[in-house]
């Protein structure tokens, strides 16, 4: 990263580093304590490297933007960022863990996806106002976090980890448009999804899922990928009757893979999707 | 090396070693993988099987299919 000189730092409330494909920053981010003001910190696309600076001293930061260079180390500390809404560091090569974000309760985004992340996925109760949580494609263990109090939520995606335990209740999450758990190893039921009447994709294949909750679900939903689960064929079978019962046209629903083919009813049931163009597999 | 691409998709079989995407070809979207499941698929769209992802992702490019990434933060 060249040394820029700024007379008077602490003036200074954004700095944005855009990309130009041809004029890519490298070296590590310098420390930013001087900038007692700096509200936002964007610095996309580029080729750094180090690790991200402590910016325990940024107070007033709203927005860190890191995403897309070729940074290590761990995440900073956050817990003195309490006006943070907006940080997002993925594609990049970050290791550690998820710091603690009770404190940063103005959080909207929080994207650290592909990384070498470790560890748990933090409690985010405190978090209410976030509309985004994306951490998939690293390798976080442990349990997906309850998300009852993240009523604003509106995409979540920790697939591509190594998560066990079930996915927790969803009934609060009303917002929620998008819910990727894939390619984990969940047990447990896929939940009801009754209350997400704005979900419109829902992809939880290749863990060991069972069962289904049941309940209806959302003619919004128009992408359910459920298979390479143990499915048996009667869950496969409620699973395709509240799709039939659902009432659109056009989605994807793919079921099969590991999971039990359909039934009885189940493949009549089949059938009627098929013919109200949605694209449909089963075992 | 053989790639399959299948219009009328009618409950078409896939084995678990073989790749497979479906897409829409009037928006040249890809709505589905590329992913490997076994199974019978109907579809309204494009199918196209290969016996690897590389295979896929080649075709991808080849035909100018776009990914559509609704997890791309916006800026």
């Amino acid at each position: 990263m060249p040394n820029i000189s700024l007379t008077n730092p602490s003036n200074i409330t954004e700095l944005r580093f855009n990309s130009i494909s041809t004029q890519k920053l490298g070296g590590a981010i310098q420390s930013l304590d001087a900038f007692t003001n700096l509200e936002v910190f964007f610095i996309i696309n580029h080729e750094l490297t180090g690790s991200i600076p402590d910016i325990s001293g940024n107070t007033v930061l709203r927005e860190l933007n890191c995403q897309k260079n070729q940074l290590t180390g761990s995440i900073p500390d956050l817990s003195s960022n309490t006006v943070l809404e907006k940080f997002n560091c993925f594609t990049n090569n970050l290791t550690g863990s998820i710091p603690d974000l009770s404190s940063n309760t103005l959080l909207e985004r929080f994207n650290c996806y592909e990384n070498q992340l470790t560890g748990n996925i933090p409690v985010i109760s405190s978090n209410t106002d976030l509309t985004q949580f994306l951490c998939y494609d690293n390798n976080l263990t442990g349990s997906i976090p309850d998300i009852s109090s993240n009523t604003s939520l509106e995409k979540f995606n920790c697939s591509i980890n190594n998560l066990t335990g079930s996915i927790p209740d969803l009934s609060s999450n009303t917002a929620l448009d998008r819910f990727k758990c894939h390619d984990n190893s969940l047990t447990g039921n896929i939940p009801d999804l009754s209350s997400n009447t704005n979900l419109i994709e829902f992809h939880c294949f290749n863990n060991n899922l069972t069962g289904y909750a049941g309940g209806s679900v959302s003619s919004t939903l128009l992408s359910f990928l459920a298979f390479d689960n143990i499915l048996s064929s009667s869950t496969v079978n409620s699973i395709l009757a509240a799709f039939v019962a659902a009432g659109a046209s056009g989605g994807t629903l793919i079921l099969g893979g590991s999971n039990a083919a359909p039934t009885g009813q189940g493949i009549t049931d089949k059938l009627t999707l098929i013919s109200r163009g949605w694209t449909v597999e089963t075992s | 090396m053989a790639i399959q691409k299948i219009t009328d998709v009618d409950n078409i079989e896939t084995v678990q070693e073989q790749w497979w995407i479906v897409y829409n070809d009037e928006t040249k979207t890809v709505l589905l993988g590329p992913l490997q499941c076994s199974g019978y698929t109907s579809s309204p769209y494009v199918m196209v099987i290969g016996e690897t992802e590389e295979e896929l992702l080649t075709y991808i490019e080849e035909n100018d299919l776009i990914i559509p990434n609704d997890d791309e933060d916006e800026l």
